[in-house]
């Protein structure tokens, strides 16, 4: 907090009236107010600020709210795990999947948590090679989630196979029998596929957190602490040779990231549409799952970083341009996603078959029409209002349409698996598809496991990466008058 | 724009309008020797272009809305790409008169023993194929005229609301524009073969659209790179991130064609294989490989690396790859539903593409010439400007 005072001297950080030069034949001058954009930190917060906000989080006495939080998270992880064991040594059938509907809330879950995973993934890898600098504020807590909501989604395949000790016969291992896993199945392709996505999401990271674990370290007062830290931050001690290193490595993981943005949500929804089941068998859906899966992956950073920013007085550094900015990724992936269901529908009828439309149809007026309905409200509608600023900048409507949109998502994958497999082909084949306490109970659970893992997260780690908030500060930009070796700088 | 630079664009403006003409010349012949084959090689001449001017469209409403350095000094060739829409319309009206040598809807004959064109027949059936077309145009003819005043407007003020007013249009214009392109080229494409559908098709329409985009800025870019204006403006940044984006959409265009490709073969279903089984039979596997190797591989590894997009003389050689290897995948998006055995190629498959893209690049550099080559008063171009380099 010291330099707050020494900020008082120094002009403000965007000025007014910048003086007008020229470069290449063009007279240069700073952007009129109404389309300057919003400084990244606010308040003209300095370095020490930073860190003091950022670290304090992770430090100091723990919250009642973090207790009240905690305590039933725990609870309901626990029971996660009490239905995983009663599944396991009953059977399946204690789940609501029978024929016709035989993937039933496991695949849905399954999904769905992983779809959320995919806004953490675009922010840290496909944001940084766009160079958004924006990203910086909640890539650490985006990436947190895709982590834990990877493993609540890992959960679902697993436990669903019935035997889960012959678990390892999805690896191409030579066993004994002389089996391989089919290579043709995207299922197959999927336990590749995910699991290369949690390591590499795990390893993008720690990496990322390495040096703000070494200002954990440097920060501790007690020696639990100090080892602790000092232990997973390798011996960083940020001399200009690591940095130069973590940067490299930075731009490598992301690389290597980016085309998993794409991949796993892709080969997600080819476990539907390499079938031929009318209402799973069509092109779009690859982009369009991968569409989806970044909506639903924005509209839970927002359920949670709205109401964090507020708990942990953190605005000045998860802004209202920040929220804004998630909005417009939501609007823009929702907008794609109605395009898809448009299409959908359209071809659907362009095709003449009759199995295709009747589908469709079935959808939208059948049994299960009011799950389509859901389905169309929250993720074709609610998206729409973030066209309005006042609705972007309101941070109340704001959470409470993310929640929509998470229902949405939900529901999406609901009308995808029960409506298209509940009536095909043969009215003889047709059934009805009701989920058990234990379905139901299962799924709550993981919410229960994933913040149990992201509240010890705001606990034990900086939610946000304080060096790299740091780097889009006025301070660390040579040519602005707060930066380089001027005052300010120095820190 | 200096005199040497001026005298060229002349001269090459002359060159592109002679060999339109005697291109178009050529059709109207052809036309009377094999009216079939005719229609044929100027729908895929005349999409090519259009593809071409919607994609300068796409892109630089992408720009209006995300900003970036690469914009500013690419976007007079966008605008000067899309203000060919009102010839292109009219360049679309011979097509009207070819409906029933292209489209199997349009043939009575065939639509009396297709339960499916029966079925279709309420929605695609000439006289609302023809006012599609017309409503079609309308909006990108209006929404091209709003987006160019606006923004040579905003070259003679410093007032902001052109460019906020760009920003506004751009938005809802993005959308319009996937909607406008997907029912379009449903009527214009996918509706050639008579049973086939697919929902990921238009998408890779629009995407095929801003990639040639992509390209055929670059390539322009690097030709003007040499004269002032632009020689004092462009860096190798812009350079760098206009190849950032050429990777980018020749990396979705794959991810999109192969996943196309796989659910369809994985479905292997009768009324979806048959388009695939026209395109790999014969010799058209022939185009395959080209398409693998210079609409994918080729660009997709050089690009990987930096010194590529950083070196002007590379990049617009890759440019030029992916723009000649996206006419061709144009063709093979057409011809081969009308010859599903092995390539059938005749000269209108040349002339035609040399008639509308001589016409096209002819109205092209007249767009060039009015207006100053980098847009002025763009807020947020000075603000780049200042802050980028």
């Amino acid at each position: 907090m010291a330099d707050v005072v020494t900020n008082k001297t120094i002009s403000p950080a965007a000025p007014k009236h910048a003086p007008s030069h020229t470069v290449a034949n063009i007279k240069v001058v700073a952007p009129p107010a109404e389309l300057a954009r919003e400084p990244l930190v606010g308040n003209q917060r300095s370095i020490g600020w930073i860190s003091d906000a950022i670290a304090g989080v992770a430090e100091g006495k723990t919250p009642m709210w973090w207790w009240m939080a905690f305590v039933p998270s725990v609870i309901l992880m626990t029971t996660c795990f009490t239905m995983i064991v009663y599944l396991v040594s009953v059977g399946v059938g204690v789940w609501g999947p029978g024929h016709p509907v035989m993937w039933g809330w496991a695949i849905i879950n399954f999904v769905w948590w992983i779809g959320i995973g995919h806004a953490g993934t675009l922010i840290s890898a496909i944001l940084f090679l766009l160079r958004q600098k924006w990203r910086t504020s909640i890539n650490r807590a985006a990436e947190a989630m895709t982590i834990f909501a990877v493993m609540c989604a890992g959960i679902f395949p697993l436990i669903h196979i019935g035997r889960v000790w012959l678990g390892w016969w999805l690896f191409p291992i030579p066993n004994s029998n002389g089996i391989w896993p089919q290579f043709r199945s995207p299922l197959m392709w999927d336990v590749f596929a995910v699991s290369t996505y949690f390591t590499v999401s795990l390893l993008f990271w720690y990496m990322g957190l390495i040096p703000d674990l070494a200002v954990m370290r440097d920060r501790a007062k007690t020696t639990i602490r100090k080892f602790a830290y000092g232990l997973f931050s390798l011996g960083w001690t940020g001399s200009n040779r690591h940095w130069s290193n973590y940067e490299k490595a930075y731009l490598i993981l992301a690389g290597l990231s980016t085309p998993l943005v794409l991949s796993v949500h892709s080969i997600v929804s080819m476990d539907f549409s390499v079938s031929q089941l009318p209402g799973w068998h069509t092109t779009i859906f690859p982009p369009y799952f991968v569409a989806g899966a970044v909506f639903s992956g924005f509209g839970m950073v927002l359920t949670l970083l709205v109401p964090l920013r507020r708990l942990l007085k953190l605005e000045d550094i998860i802004t209202v341009r920040h929220v804004e900015l998630m909005c417009k990724v939501t609007l823009a992936t929702g907008s794609i996603v109605g395009y898809a269901y448009a299409m959908e529908f359209f071809i659907a009828w362009y095709s003449g078959n009759p199995y295709e439309r009747y589908a469709f149809i079935n959808r939208a007026v059948g049994h299960y029409a009011w799950g389509y309905w859901i389905m169309i409200g929250c993720n074709v509608i609610t998206p729409q209002l973030f066209w309005f600023k006042k609705i972007r900048q309101n941070m109340m409507i704001v959470f409470i349409l993310s929640i929509f949109v998470n229902i949405g998502m939900w529901f999406e994958r609901f009308v995808i698996v029960v409506i298209s497999l509940h009536r095909d082909f043969l009215p003889s084949n047709w059934g009805f598809f009701r989920p058990t306490w234990v379905d139901i109970l299962t799924y709550l659970g993981t919410f229960g496991l994933f913040f149990t893992f992201f509240l010890l997260f705001l606990r034990f780690v900086p939610i946000i990466a304080i060096g790299e908030v740091k780097a889009v500060t006025p301070q660390a930009d040579p040519h602005h008058p707060l930066g380089g070796a001027k005052e300010g700088g120095h820190h | 724009m200096n005199d040497d630079l001026q005298s060229r664009l002349n001269r090459f403006r002359f060159l592109a309008l002679v060999s339109g003409v005697i291109g178009i010349v050529l059709c109207v012949v052809g036309a009377f020797i094999n009216t079939q084959r005719f229609f044929i090689s100027y729908l895929f001449g005349y999409l090519f272009w259009l593809g071409l001017a919607l994609g300068c469209f796409a892109v630089s409403m992408i720009h209006h809305l995300t900003g970036g350095r690469w914009g500013q000094v690419t976007r007079r060739f966008q605008e000067a790409g899309f203000m060919t829409l009102p010839v292109m319309a009219l360049l679309f009206v011979p097509i009207f008169f070819g409906l029933k040598h292209l489209y199997p809807w349009a043939q009575p004959v065939k639509v009396a023993a297709d339960t499916i064109l029966q079925h279709k027949h309420a929605y695609i059936n000439p006289s609302l194929f023809i006012m599609r077309a017309i409503f079609f145009f309308i909006i990108w003819i209006v929404m091209a005229f709003l987006l160019r005043k606006w923004s040579l407007q905003q070259d003679k003020t410093t007032d902001v609301t052109p460019t906020r007013r760009l920003r506004t249009l751009s938005g809802v214009g993005i959308v319009i524009y996937a909607l406008t392109v997907t029912f379009a080229y449903i009527d214009w494409v996918m509706s050639i073969e008579a049973d086939w559908y697919s929902t990921m098709f238009p998408v890779i329409i629009c995407i095929g659209q801003i990639l040639t985009a992509y390209a055929f800025s670059i390539m322009v870019l690097t030709y003007f790179s040499k004269y002032q204006p632009i020689s004092e403006t462009v860096t190798t940044t812009q350079f760098h991130h206009l190849g950032n984006l050429l990777l980018t959409f020749v990396m979705f265009w794959t991810y999109i064609s192969f996943g196309q490709l796989l659910i369809i073969w994985s479905g292997n279903l009768p009324h979806e294989i048959s388009w695939y089984l026209h395109r790999i039979a014969g010799n058209w596997k022939v185009i395959v490989w080209f398409l693998f190797l210079f609409h994918f591989f080729l660009p997709f590894f050089s690009l990987l690396f930096r010194p590529t997009k950083q070196h002007p003389r590379t990049l617009v050689k890759l440019a030029a790859i992916v723009f000649v290897a996206h006419m061709v995948d144009v063709y093979w998006m057409i011809a081969p539903s009308f010859y599903p055995t092995g390539i059938h190629l005749s000269w209108m498959d040349f002339a035609a593409p040399i008639g509308v893209g001589g016409i096209w690049i002819a109205i092209f550099i007249y767009n060039l010439k009015g207006p100053l080559l980098i847009p002025q008063n763009d807020p947020r171009v000075e603000y780049s400007l200042a802050h980028g380099k």
